[in-house]
């Protein structure tokens, strides 16, 4: 159990910079997860903390403890760390045994406790039985406990994991989300769990922090993140948000927003100054009604698909040329019909300095 | 549905045109000469009654000797021990350069793989040069033996010393391939864990690269075993007989009569290097599934405040096994006479002018061995293309079982090979009715068989990674078969063939085991020349030819590399 500080730190692989000034604090026993796109630096990120890699700049600290800074750098070795690769990392020529004893003796523990410590690792992870077998002869889902029940063996301070169900299929990666859920719990220890899906990232952790670029772009609930997007980056990448160019007017006495919208008056909730900005609408933010209602903005149905309940309706608003909004209906429109659309919340955030140019 | 379009192999064409199947024809002609019937008529003749008729007499007869029972064990001895040398410099060194943040490892590398470079006799050359009493390197430091004195390398110690340092590039090679196929989680897997990297490189590390070492080791073994230049000039003088220099000592006293006895020791020869190839194919099988490659090699392990003590260890110790000695040549090559000490007034380029122009016989083996090196390498690299083309790109079954029989004399140790060259060539050819026997066809002979291997392995390998899209593309707009092979596959597989062509160039042009047999008065080649002038007590001229055929040995692999490194990835030795 153990708290992590990452304090504008910075890296580079040759010329190309990776990491652009992150800084991230993560609390004692808190779940988080790093999400973002392929290639922001969610990896490079956890190896800096793993001292798998070394900072460009920026100081590591783990329980406040300084791991590198300048003229500092404790090993990874010393670090107490656990770590679940993707690849599981198993080591191919020692058996499911040896893989998770390995670790406590290499940290001198005696042979009765490590049998014991041992055993207990498998039995949380519901290996028992298969102490003898060579990782080869695992399936995808016994490799990912063994590399898990090698991870807690040790008692880490932290565990991280490099999005280790990415190799399993979608019933097993449920499955499993559920066993990091209830190993946390019980054990109580950090967990850092770096993701690309947005889902899997919402379903399992305290905090989400959203990186793109290189860059931290906010780091909240997942409620926070869903509900109030920091950045346009934010908004599009987690709960598929349409972006659309408003014009923020000011604040009303309720503390709403009040924004107009292709010449459409409406009231929001939101974090911008007046000027430019851009409204955030999800599916259920959105309620269609019929054509010409007053009070509504015209649209058009582009695209109808079936979603299990309810029809997810792709709509193309003749004011705002090349937007689309998602909306969702019980019951399906024809593609082409004229429809309205009346919005029921969504969240204005300042336009991305791209936008204000533009607008100006 | 859209069609699926993953590449296939092409299927096997029917070959309908008789130029091709002439050219076929030629290709198995080849093969059947220059590799079936040696190795097939040794066999033969080492499996003959004896004179009193009895059952496999010639076998039982050469086998029960005395000096065989010794050259055997010598055999075992010197292969075993150079072996171990071999594994634990090759090993250690790959550790160190693939592992560690040592400085100038790039050099280093090269410079543990220059034996590769040096053939052996040359090699064993150096070593007589910088250990003797003579020596002008320990001389120079007052630590050469006492005058008088034989050569400490003159041993079977020297042996084994020679062979494994002659050989660790081959485990050199092997384990740093291995190395850059452990998965970088492995090792940091093993660090997250608490491992220090000390302890990552034994629990983590050797065991993955424990089949990598293995298949090295054997690699070595088989080498030591077919050696004939290192034994030849440090046993000869030292009375440690090993088989080949044992084969070359009885044909060399009783000629041609001996065939029967020296193919029954060249048998044992065989049997050794079948068992250590054999494990080396066993060890590939099976490890072949144990790890996956996957993600980027491991980061070095940062020496710290090591990295000066160990830097400058290694340093010393790579210069004294691979430059001293050479250094040591030289040297001995600039001293007028043996036994005078080297200093800046002794110092002489006579050596060198006598072998370049004073020597009628020494021009002759540098016209001889040119001559062969080119002629073999240029019909190695016409052969191997058609046949690694029917081979690989049509998928013709005989041309597949041709291309498999070419390992055989590569394989087998020269000297093997060289008694089944003279089997064959000995009685006068049919038709023609003379026998080339003593003349400079019987060595070319013995190299096309034996280097073929180098021209078409390279080729084989380029033309498995063409699509046969190509060939297909020009099947369909009704490109003829031979055209196909020359406008198409041939611009394709030149590089490949032109590395492997230098390659065989290298290896005819300073090569002793095979002439070493197969020479007679007038067909002298250069290694034959450094063998006899250091053999005849002249060591200075010795080293002064070898020094000058190593330097024209560095350059054309100067030349191999940049070939290699621009066009044929992946086709030269010691490139990794
Ligand atoms: N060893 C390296 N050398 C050079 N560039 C690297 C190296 N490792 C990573 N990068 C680059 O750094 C950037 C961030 O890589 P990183 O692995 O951290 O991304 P990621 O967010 O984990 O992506 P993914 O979701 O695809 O795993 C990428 O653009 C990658 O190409
Ligand atoms: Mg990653």
């Amino acid at each position: 159990m153990a708290s992590v500080d990452v304090i504008a730190a910075t890296k580079s692989f040759g010329k190309t910079p990776v990491l652009r000034g992150v800084d991230l604090a993560i609390a004692d026993g808190e779940f988080l997860a790093l999400l973002g796109p392929s290639g922001c630096g969610k990896t490079t990120l956890l190896r800096l903390i793993a001292g798998l890699e070394r900072l460009g700049s920026g100081e590591i600290r783990i329980d406040g403890e300084v791991m590198e800074g300048p003229g500092r750098f404790v090993d990874p070795e010393d670090r107490h760390l656990g770590m679940v690769f993707q690849s599981y990392a198993l080591w191919p020529h020692m058996s499911v045994r040896r893989n998770v004893e390995f670790g406590l003796a290499m940290r001198g523990v005696a042979r009765p406790e490590r049998r014991q410590r041992v055993a207990s690792a498998l039995a949380a992870v519901g290996l028992t039985g298969l102490e003898d077998r060579r990782p080869q002869a695992l399936s995808g889902g016994q490799r990912q406990r063994a590399a898990l029940a090698r991870c807690i063996a040790l008692s880490p301070r932290i565990i991280l994991l490099d999005e280790p169900l990415a190799n399993l299929d979608a019933h097993l990666r449920h499955a499993m989300q559920q066993e990091f859920r209830r190993l946390h719990r019980e054990t109580g220890t950090t967990f850092v769990f770096v993701t690309h899906d947005q889902s899997e990232a919402m379903a399992l952790a305290d905090r989400v922090a959203v990186m793109d670029k290189g860059q931290l772009q906010q780091v909240g609930t997942p409620e926070a993140l869903y509900a109030e997007p920091a950045t346009a980056m934010v908004a599009a990448f987690v709960g598929k948000g349409a972006l659309l160019p408003v014009a923020v007017e000011g604040r009303s006495q309720g503390g709403s927003l009040s924004i107009t919208l292709a010449g459409h008056r409406i009231e929001s909730r939101g974090d911008a100054a007046p000027g430019p900005g851009l409204l955030c609408l999800r599916p259920d933010d959105v309620v269609i009604v019929p054509a010409n209602f007053p009070g509504s903005l015209p649209a058009r149905v582009a695209e109808v698909s079936y979603r299990g309940g309810h029809y997810a309706v792709d709509l193309v608003l003749p004011a705002l040329p090349g937007h689309r909004i998602e909306a969702s209906m019980r019951h399906a429109p024809q593609p082409g019909e004229a429809v309205s659309l009346q919005f029921e919340g969504g969240w204005v955030l300042a336009a991305p300095d791209a936008v204000r140019a533009e607008a100006a | 549905m859209a069609a699926v379009s993953t590449p296939r192999p092409p299927r096997p064409e029917r070959l309908r045109i008789p130029g091709e199947q002439l050219l076929l024809a030629g290709l198995f002609l080849y093969v059947l000469v220059l590799v079936v019937l040696p190795l097939g008529r040794l066999f033969i003749e080492g499996l003959k009654q004896g004179e009193a008729g009895e059952w496999l007499g010639v076998v039982r007869e050469a086998w029960a000797g005395r000096s065989f029972g010794r050259a055997f064990w010598n055999t075992l001895v010197a292969a075993g021990a150079s072996t171990l040398l071999s594994v634990v410099l090759g090993t250690g060194a790959a550790l160190l350069l693939r592992l560690t943040d040592l400085p100038g490892r790039a050099a280093l590398m090269f410079l543990m793989l220059l034996p590769m470079l040096i053939p052996p006799q040359i090699s064993a050359l150096a070593w007589i040069g910088l250990g003797g009493p003579s020596s002008p390197i320990l001389g120079l430091l007052g630590l050469a033996p006492p005058p008088g004195t034989t050569n400490p390398l003159y041993s079977m110690g020297g042996i084994i010393w020679v062979m494994g340092l002659e050989h660790a590039p081959l485990v050199l090679l092997a384990v740093a391939a291995g190395l850059a196929s452990v998965p970088r989680d492995l090792i940091e897997a093993g660090r997250i864990v608490g491992a220090r990297p000390a302890r990552v490189v034994v629990h983590i590390i050797l065991p993955a690269i424990a089949p990598s070492v293995l298949a090295g080791a054997a690699l070595a073994f088989v080498s030591a075993i077919g050696n004939f230049g290192v034994p030849a000039l440090l046993g000869i003088p030292g009375r440690v007989t090993l088989l080949t220099t044992l084969i070359y000592q009885r044909l060399n006293g009783f000629g041609p009569s001996v065939l029967g006895e020296v193919a029954a020791i060249a048998f044992v020869l065989v049997g050794l290097a079948i068992a250590g190839l054999a494990i080396r194919t066993i060890i590939q099988r099976r490890s072949g599934a144990a790890i996956d490659r996957t993600g980027p090699i491991a980061d070095p392990f940062a020496l710290g405040r090591l990295r000066l003590p160990v830097g400058v260890l290694t340093w010393v110790g790579v210069l004294l096994i691979s430059v001293l000695p050479l250094l040591a040549l030289i040297a001995t090559a600039l001293v007028p006479a043996l036994g005078v000490k080297l200093s800046l007034e002794t110092l002489s380029f006579a050596n060198f002018a006598w072998v370049l122009s004073g020597s009628a016989m020494v021009q002759r083996a540098f016209v001889n061995s040119t001559i062969l090196a080119l002629i073999a390498s240029a019909i190695c690299c016409i052969v191997a293309v058609p046949l690694a083309y029917f081979a690989v790109t049509r998928r013709n079954r005989l041309a597949q079982l041709l291309d498999l029989l070419s390992d055989a004399p590569y394989a087998v140790p020269g000297t093997v090979l060289a008694i089944g060259i003279i089997i064959v060539f000995l009685p006068p050819l049919p038709v023609l009715g003379f026998s080339i026997y003593g003349s400079f066809a019987i060595i070319l002979a013995a190299y096309l068989s034996r280097f073929l291997l180098l021209a078409l392995r390279p080729v084989a390998a380029t033309l498995r990674t063409v699509d046969p899209g190509l060939e297909e593309a020009a099947r369909i707009v009704g490109t003829p078969p031979l055209r196909r092979l020359w406008h198409v596959m041939t611009p394709i597989v030149l590089p490949s063939a032109l590395a492997g062509g230098l390659l065989i160039f290298m290896s005819a042009f300073n090569e002793l085991t095979l002439s070493a047999l197969l020479w007679s008065t007038g067909t002298e080649t250069l290694g034959v020349m450094v063998f006899f002038l250091q053999y005849e007590g002249n060591s200075p001229a010795a080293a002064a030819l070898a020094t000058v055929i190593t330097a024209a040995v560095m350059i054309l692999a100067l030349i191999v590399d940049v070939i290699g490194r621009r066009f044929a990835p992946g086709v030269v030795p010691w490139q990794v």
